[in-house]
Parts: structure tokens; sequence; C-alpha cells
């Protein structure tokens, strides 16, 4: 994994952690291949609004480019790449 | 109530729901109403499943009677009665057989842009779908579970199935994300507030002394998106008989943050909504279609 890559990775964890209030949680906590839902970092449906307007406000990246696509958020890896590939902030 | 087998999924069949549209045809809308009462006395007197799921808003809804079998029993049977007059009235709405349907207080809409409508299993509310269809010169999505699609089958005909969008409550993240992205295409989404899909994070909030288990995305969806959330409700009025879809004042959201926005914040919202219920129901109760399971013991 390139330098870049590892630097966004830990930048989004801090963001999904500050975003989401996840109060119990730090940016360690979150594993790149772990599932974010369920029983991975235990996200609900209503956090999954929250990351994509959390993706929609700081990285620039619409709505539109991620409904019916639930595969980006299999794990946090999936979405890490997706978001870097695909924002314009 | 099993969670495997939905009320709405497994009562009526094809055969049923055939006949009366035949009776309505053939014999009109006052026949098919008398004969429907026939079949609602069978499910009164026989049908314990939906006696239960409907017993816990009756004994909230008259609290007097709450004691007496008997008497939950003869409530039971009205709102059945009442329940299959709305579903021919649905139909017959929906097939555009000579029943007008009106709007009131259209101007809690906004004319254009997204906007999420709150709707209930009151009163004939499956009518209104077909309506905003019709009128409101934007994209209609719902959010629904795969059983209530299979419940619009059955009892509804409207003109254009395809005129609005079927947004799934399945999957990860309940249908939200697909509902947050047609709000930003500045479609409308209807949601109903009355009952939280299983799985949904939902909270309890006061109702007639009791609790009333409501989602809570409706609010998160319009709040997130800087759209309004408007409770509609759809009345069945006589002289002459018509259906009117009534608009209520958009319910007020927290303001966004740059962070997520927590259930408490959200529960105010809620609480207004059950409001709504509450004076809906205070008016017409036996026109509250909410089965299932719904904690009566007094709120602390």
């Amino acid at each position: 994994m390139n330098e870049d890559v590892t630097v966004f990775r830990r930048e989004l964890k801090e963001n999904l952690v500050d975003w989401l209030q996840l109060m119990d949680k730090t940016a360690d906590d979150i594993k790149d291949e772990e599932p974010i839902f369920k029983e991975g970092l235990g996200l609900d449906s209503l956090d999954a609004v929250e990351i994509v307007i959390m993706m929609q406000r700081k990285y620039g990246i619409a709505q539109t480019q991620v409904e019916n696509k639930r595969e980006i958020f299999a794990t946090f890896a999936t979405l890490a790449d997706f978001i870097m590939a695909n924002r314009t902030k | 109530m099993s969670a495997a087998v939905p009320l709405n999924a497994s009562r009526g069949n094809r055969f049923g729901i055939g006949f009366f549209r035949l009776l309505l045809h053939c014999g009109g809308f006052g026949l098919a109403v008398w004969f429907s009462r026939i079949v609602t006395w069978f499910y009164a007197s026989f049908d314990r499943t939906a006696f239960t799921a409907t017993a816990e808003y009756l004994k909230l809804r008259f609290p007097e009677d709450a004691d007496s079998r008997r008497k939950l029993k003869k409530h039971f049977h009205r709102l059945l009665c009442e329940l299959a007059k709305m579903l021919l009235v649905s139909y017959r709405a929906g097939i555009g057989a000579g029943l007008p349907i009106e709007e009131e207080d259209r101007h809690f809409l906004p004319e254009t842009g997204g906007v999420v409508v709150v709707l209930a299993h009151c009163g004939c509310w499956q009518s209104s779908m077909d309506l905003m269809n019709r009128s409101s010169g934007r994209v209609i999505n719902i959010m629904a579970q795969a059983d209530r699609v299979a419940g619009m089958d059955k009892f509804l005909a409207l003109k254009d199935k395809h005129g609005f969008n079927v947004i799934s409550t399945e999957g990860f993240s309940g249908g939200l994300v697909e509902s947050s992205a047609a709000l930003e295409r500045g479609e409308a989404v209807i949601i109903m507030g009355d009952r939280p899909v299983p799985g949904a994070a939902a909270v309890e909030v006061p109702y007639f002394g009791g609790k009333l288990a409501v989602p809570l995305s409706p609010w998160l969806l319009a709040a997130r998106n800087g759209v309004p959330a408007v409770p509609a409700f759809t009345d069945l009025r006589e002289n002459p008989l018509r259906v009117v879809i009534r608009y209520c004042r958009p319910i007020a959201l927290p303001a966004a943050q740059e962070r997520r926005l927590r259930n408490e914040e959200l529960v105010p919202a809620a609480a207004e909504y059950v409001r709504h219920l509450e004076q809906f129901a205070r008016n017409q109760p036996y026109r509250v279609f909410r089965f299932g399971d719904m904690p009566s013991e007094p709120v602390k």
C-alpha cells in the first residue's frame, strides 16, 4: 500500500470517528478489512446516511454516485478506495 | 404476531380480491361495502392473530374498554369494516371510477425540490400515492418492505404503476441511501411514519398515555438534505363522497451540523408527528390500521 493511501485512510478514519461521534472508538479501532455495518463497526442505517452526507460535504461526492452501490460500503477499505478515486475536494 | 408472515401478506387471496373487484364493477360501491361486512364479521370472529395485533391500539384508544374483551372485539369489528371500506375506496380511486380525489393545504408542499412526505397507515392512505404521482410534477418514491409492495399489488389498481418508484427497505441502509439520493435529485420520498420497519432506528414517544415506536428516518433524511418533512393524511369524506389528501405544516427539524445528528435531536420531530397521529385517531378511531406490537404500558 503506498503512502498516499495510508495517509488518506488514516484521515478518513479520523473523520468517521469525528462525524459519527463514535465516543467509544478511535481511528485505530477501525480495521481496513472489517465490515462497516452491523457486526463490524456496529453502525446502523441512519449512520449510512450520515456517511453519505459526510462524503458529500468533505469530499465533494454526490449522493447519486453511491446509490445502489452497496459494495462500496462492504468494508472500510472499499469505502476509502471509492472516496479516494472519486473525490473532488 | 409472527415477523416471518406479515399480516397483510397472509390475509386475502387472489380469488377474494377478484370477487370484490367484480362486485365493485357489477354491483357498485354500496353493495361491495355491504358484502365486505360479512367478510369482516368472519375475521372479527375468528382471526385471533389480527385481533391481538390490533388490541394494543384499541386498548390505548379506548381505555375505558381495555378490560373487556367483548367490547374490544366490537371495536375490532368496526375497525375491520372501515379497513375493508378503505381498501375498496383505494381500489375505486385507483381505477378512476368516478371517486374524486382532492388535496387540502397543498401549499405545505414545496413547488419544486425534494420533499419527504410522511404518510401513515390511516384512512385510505393508498389513494394518496396515485394523486401525488399525477399532480406533484416530480418523481415519487415510496420506501416499502417487500410484503408491503405485495399488499399494494393486491389492493391497488393504480392507473400507472410505474409512475412511482419503490425503494426497498431491505439491504444494509434500509433504502435510506437511495432515498437520500432521490431527495438530492429533487424528488419526493414517501415514508410511512407510524411504524418502523424491522431493524430500523426507532424511538418510542407518548401516544394516548402509552408509547408508540416510530421511525427516525423521515426526520433524519429531511434534516440532512435540507428539505421539508410534510405529514399527510388521507380522509374519506361524505356529501359528496370523495377522498381528501390533507397536508400538514412541515415538522420542525434540527439544524444541519458538521457531525452526526444524534437520535435524541430527532425525537422532538417524531413526537410532533405522533401528535398528528393522535389527532387523527381521536377524530377517526376506526381508520387507524397500524397492526402489530404497540406497548401499552404508561410512559414514565
